[in-house]
């Protein structure tokens, strides 16, 4: 199939198209991982409950 | 290290990429629906004790009729499901006293309360596919019927722990079936920073913050000892994980895998070797996730954990492997 495919002519410029190769294949990635993720965040607390800072008026339970 | 793990330490801010905007958006939208604060559960009558058995979808629930199993006991102790588990637990005789639901899928999770629009089999094969609920597998339609007529007999004795995050579609399901909606936020962010959108929502509906570890399961486990203080709490079908011999494409993310890893996906999987039952389980990377979250999570609760799947990965410090029958009777405790 290469062989029907290859040009018959020659470019003047040279091109380099491995920068945007390297970003859709992150872009891929990032897409592809986040279809992997959970339903809801983990966030590295101690406090499995925050109820806002006791400044606010709130805090009623923080755990 | 292996891929599966190299994956899943991605997961983290991966998840905050796939819930966060529609999350956020969903919460704007559920703003008219809210009364209740998830707080008010923990002075509403439920179950007797300091104990409670949180409920999630795995495929030891099943494989070790534990809902059944429950149901002859005459447990008196608070039941605390993952949406997932709603149908298995209707289907086996035992009302949760709580559910909950978090995952803003715009579509998806309203069929784990019985979706009364599904008249022909979904385009999408999620139910299908997988082993969570093995009833969709055969005759999807039928056993949404069945789901539907269930959760309208039962929903008014059912509360609904909801998250703003939840999808309105779910939201409007629950109220149409009966059930009352105590709300929280999911935790996006670190509350402390000055930009944080944890921060920011709370300041919108005033309504707590939970952690969530990932997924409903974990939520729903600190939903029973943060939110309701129970002090004893059982896990039933929190598995994160696939038993020996289930096909990898019966499995939860593998139409992803294959589209990341495209012939390498096996290698995505984790294969752990359970001591206390003697079997080798496997998980996907967003499982392997969820098991190092939970471990560390459970390693500081203001609880004792029991694990009475009978099956599964999680084990370790800070959780305790039992049968079903011991967590039931009283007996167990941390190893």
């Amino acid at each position: 199939m290469n062989e029907y495919l290859k040009g018959n002519y020659e470019l003047d410029a040279k091109i380099d198209d491995t920068t945007d190769a390297a970003d859709s294949t992150d872009e891929f990635e990032r897409k592809a991982l986040s279809r992997l993720g959970g339903s809801i965040c983990f966030v590295s607390k101690k406090k499995l409950i925050w109820n806002g800072d006791p400044a606010d008026g709130a805090g009623k339970k923080n755990r | 290290m292996e891929l599966g793990r190299r994956i899943a330490k991605a997961l983290e801010v991966a998840t905050f990429e796939r819930v966060a905007v529609v999350g956020l958006a969903n919460a704007e939208r559920n703003r008219p629906r809210i009364a209740r604060s998830v707080l008010e559960l923990a002075e509403t009558p439920l179950g007797a004790g300091d104990a409670a058995l949180v409920v999630g979808a795995g495929p030891s629930l099943a494989r070790r009729r534990s809902l059944e199993r429950l149901r002859e006991s005459g447990w008196m102790g608070t039941i605390v499901a993952a949406d997932g588990a709603l149908g298995a637990c209707l289907r086996a005789g035992v009302v949760p006293h709580v559910v909950v639901s978090v995952d803003p899928h715009p579509e998806r999770i309203v069929r784990w309360f019985g979706d009364p629009r599904l008249t022909e089999p979904s385009a999408d094969d999620y139910f299908r596919r997988q082993e969570m609920d093995a009833v969709h597998r055969h005759d999807e339609v039928g056993a949404n019927r069945a789901l539907v007529e269930l959760v309208d007999a039962f929903g008014p004795k059912i509360k609904v722990a909801a998250a703003t995050s939840a999808a309105p579609a779910v939201v409007e399901r629950c109220e149409q079936a009966g059930m009352d909606l105590y709300w929280w936020n999911p935790m996006y962010d670190d509350y402390e920073r000055p930009d944080s959108i944890s921060r920011r929502l709370w300041e919108m509906n005033r309504l707590p913050c939970l952690n969530g570890g990932g997924n409903v399961g974990t939520a729903a486990w600190v939903v029973a000892h943060a939110v309701l203080g129970k002090r004893r709490v059982g896990l039933l079908g929190l598995d994160f994980s696939y038993p020996p011999g289930t096909p990898y494409e019966k499995t939860q993310y593998y139409p992803e895998l294959v589209e990341l890893l495209a012939d390498r996906f096996a290698e995505a999987y984790t294969h752990v070797e359970n001591p206390h039952v003697g079997e080798t389980w496997f998980c996907d990377p967003a499982y392997v996730w969820f098991r190092d979250v939970f471990l560390g999570m459970a390693g500081e609760a203001d609880c004792e954990t029991f694990n009475c799947t009978e099956g599964g990965i999680l084990f370790g410090d800070g959780i305790a492997f039992v049968t079903l029958d011991d967590f039931l009777a009283g007996r167990g405790g941390p190893r």
